[in-house]
């Protein structure tokens, strides 16, 4: 450090935005403090200079005496980060938050011969997070001139001739002095750097600000954006420069700043504080205070990122989740949560789990109590409940079940939840197929076995005619049971995906003939087939074969008075559209778009018109698997034409 | 002539066989496909016993037991149950429950035997 006046390191020092106080590190007596310090310590100067420190700060000499004079003895700094304290200030007693250092200062033989209390008052932003040195406060500008620097120095030369002290001593003092201030300056806990003239040439830079820079002291002499060219366009960079221009004193927070360390250029954060140094009341540098808080501002950035990422999870996520507070009460709901319930994150706010708006209710439809609430449980018991369904009236009246995973937080809890209710219908219709089939298919096997016990019994006296009639209802019972069975294996295999499609080239006509052939052989029915009937088609004969059986069986159980069946074939642009078209009853329109469904049956009724109801539901799968489309158009009392299209 | 028996079910093969066992067992028999002329055909065949299946084209074989049980003019008359199902066990103690039933697939001896208890 060289090359800066005596005197201006002395402003700088006392005009610095952090309080100062230099104290000689054998007799702990105040021998040089500035006026942010005085601030912070809310003291008259005259009761701490010259002063043996724990005089005027008795209040807190029990706390950090020891410290102090660890400092002394060791050498090492002590740091005290946002810490509480009762400080008399102004006569007062104040609660206040402060940040200080303890710094040694060594000389050239490393023996600590000053201790320099750097401090700054963080009592306002208490909540922010640890910063050395915070220089947030706009500070009165008050540049000391050359005046009051003479005022201190004949102050400090008339408090030492009131003590009795020598010419010779007062000589030494001043040199020491001097000495003081570079040290002060060189071994500070925060990064100092001061710039003269209009390119800000780089004056002084002491140690910390070297380590932050990764630089030594070559810097110095330099214009500051020929000593660090990586640094040119940061905002920090024209701020000072502003600085300069202006005389206004100017502070930065997180800013960033490029700066090359190990030949890779990296983004840092400083706070920083730029104060104007004045010659005779011209500019002629400025000085800058800075502290680096690059690990806080990542973490903070990390931290945000992460939080980010959470929200996006849930806001996103396909399940509905609501977080309560210790009372029950949710603070939050995603937008999934809000969409399965039909109700705003606001209107969720206003109700607690067991709120009577919710009608929360059991499965079998008795309502829920709040002890049996997963939320209640979770909250009394502190362990987490996995799929627990209830069910709950939507805004609009509707009711919709629920799975419920409810877990328990620090201060509360979290629910999520997804709608299940199309779930559970599928498994109250699949229940209810199971009770149908399991009917339907005993009723063969009741007259199949009746016959044959009949045919037991009447062994050798048998009449011929009723031998054949038996035999008859035997064989035919066992022929219906057999359907049924292989309905019931294909729509297995075609939920398992084990459905395959074999496709071969074949004349649709050829396909037709023979499908009509035994209901053309009962004669109850007369079947015109009209329609472009020698088109090539490809698909699996045996497949569309099924299809057009049970398109004509239906025709023919369901309208029995229809006596005239129309297979029609025509040709699109892409596809061939085959339709069977009856004069019967119709098809009411609920149940035109339930028809194709796996387990529903137009017709609960048993006898000859009952069936397991998969026939459509296979034709369907069928058509869809050779990717052509299936469909009805009916209206009551106007019959039924059911078609499907395959692709050429 | 035998006694008279009203069978009500709605498949044909059953109709059939149960005609053929029951006339050969010399009772009478009457069938019926339809549960919502029951009420007739009770009146116009004075039957002595009903066999009826539990699950007819639209009704519930099971209603109707219960509401022929609970009308004084029909309720003397025995009904035996025939279902898919053996929940009819646990109904034999409800209000209009039916004097018996049979589960499907049946056997011939026993539904013979039964009605021969019923008809003591």
């Amino acid at each position: 450090m060289q090359q800066t006046d005596f005197q201006n390191l002395q402003n700088m020092v006392l005009q610095a935005p952090i309080g100062i106080c230099l104290l000689d590190a054998t007799t702990m007596v105040a021998e040089l403090l500035n006026d942010k310090f005085l601030e912070v310590a809310g003291k008259p100067r005259e009761t701490i200079i010259g002063k043996f420190y724990w005089e005027p700060f008795a209040e807190v000499r029990e706390l950090y005496e020891d410290a102090l004079k660890n400092v002394a003895l060791t050498g090492e700094p002590y740091y005290a980060n946002e810490v509480e304290m009762t400080l008399i200030r102004n006569g007062r007693e104040e609660q206040v938050v402060v940040t200080f250092v303890y710094n040694p200062i060594k000389d050239e033989k490393g023996i600590v011969v000053k201790i320099a209390v750097w401090v700054v008052e963080n009592t306002i932003q208490a909540k922010a997070r640890n910063e050395m040195g915070a220089l947030n406060k706009k500070l009165t500008s008050s540049n000391l001139d050359m005046q009051t620097v003479n005022t201190d120095l004949s102050r400090l030369n008339s408090e030492l001739l009131l003590s009795n002290k020598n010419i010779h001593l007062l000589n030494l003092r001043l040199q020491e002095s001097e000495t003081d201030f570079k040290r002060l300056v060189e071994q500070a806990p925060v990064a100092i750097l001061v710039f003269r003239g209009p390119d800000m040439v780089i004056d002084l830079v002491n140690q910390a600000m070297l380590e932050i820079l990764g630089k030594d002291a070559s810097l110095i002499g330099k214009p500051l954006l020929e000593g660090l060219p990586e640094i040119k366009g940061a905002p920090a960079v024209d701020q000072l420069f502003h600085v300069f221009q202006t005389g206004e004193a100017s502070d930065g927070n997180e800013a960033p700043v490029p700066i090359k360390t190990n030949g890779v250029v990296e983004t840092r954060y400083f706070n920083f504080s730029y104060r104007p140094l004045l010659d005779k009341g011209k500019i002629i540098g400025v000085m800058d205070v800075a502290v680096e808080v690059t690990a806080q501002v990542l973490a903070r950035k990390t931290l945000e990122a992460n939080e980010q990422r959470l929200q996006s999870i849930l806001d996103t996520m396909a399940e509905g989740v609501v977080i309560v507070n210790a009372a029950g009460q949710p603070t939050y709901a995603n937008p999934m949560a809000q969409q399965i319930m039909g109700i705003s994150e606001e209107q969720f706010k206003e109700r607690d789990y067991n709120d009577t708006k919710w009608h929360n209710e059991r499965l079998d439809g008795t309502p829920l109590l709040r002890e049996d609430h997963p939320m209640y449980v979770v909250m009394r018991t502190g362990q987490p409940v996995f799929d627990q369904e209830i069910a709950i009236v939507q805004s609009d009246q509707e009711k919709i079940y629920i799975s419920i995973n409810a877990a328990p937080l620090r201060d509360g809890g979290i629910i999520s939840f997804t709608d299940v209710t199309s779930r559970r219908k599928q498994l109250q219709q699949k229940e209810d197929f199971i009770s149908v089939a399991s009917h339907e298919l005993r009723t063969p096997v009741t007259s199949l076995k009746a016959a044959l016990q009949l045919l037991d019994r009447m062994q050798g006296n048998i009449r011929p005619e009723v031998l054949a009639k038996l035999l008859g209802q035997a064989n035919r019972s066992l022929n219906k049971l057999s359907d049924l069975i292989t309905s019931l294996l294909n729509t297995n295999r075609i939920s398992q995906g084990r459905f395959p499609v074999h496709k071969t080239t074949f004349a649709i006509g050829n396909l037709l003939r023979g499908c009509c052939q035994h209901i053309l052989s009962a004669g109850s029915h007369e079947i015109i087939q009209q329609g472009d009937l020698e088109l090539q088609v490809t698909a699996d004969e045996q497949q569309i074969d099924q299809v057009l059986v049970n398109l004509l069986n239906n025709a023919v159980k369901y309208a029995p008075q229809s006596r005239r069946i129309i297979l029609q074939v025509e040709q699109q642009t892409h596809a061939v559209k085959i339709s069977v078209t009856d004069q019967g009853p119709g098809i009411p329109a609920d149940k035109v778009s339930h028809i194709f469904e796996r387990y529903y049956q137009a017709d609960r009724s048993g006898g000859e018109l009952s069936g397991l109801g998969l026939g459509l539901y296979i034709s369907a799968e069928i058509i869809e698997k050779h990717g052509g489309k299936i469909g009805v158009e009916s209206k009551p009392g106007q019959g039924s034409s059911f078609w499907f299209t395959l692709p050429l | 002539m035998g006694k008279r028996i009203l069978v009500l079910d709605d498949d044909q093969h059953i109709l059939d066989i149960l005609t053929y066992i029951l006339t050969e067992d010399a009772y009478e028999v009457k069938v019926l496909a339809d549960g919502h002329q029951v009420a007739a055909a009770i009146e116009q065949f004075d039957p002595a016993l009903i066999l009826m299946d539990v699950m007819l084209a639209d009704l519930d074989g099971w209603v109707i037991c219960r509401h022929l049980k609970e009308r004084p003019e029909t309720s003397h008359i025995p009904v035996i149950l025939i279902s898919g199902t053996h929940d009819l066990a646990a109904t034999l103690h409800q209000q209009g429950a039916p004097n018996d039933f049979m589960t499907k697939p049946f056997d011939l001896d026993v539904l013979l035997s039964k009605i021969k208890a019923q008809l003591v």
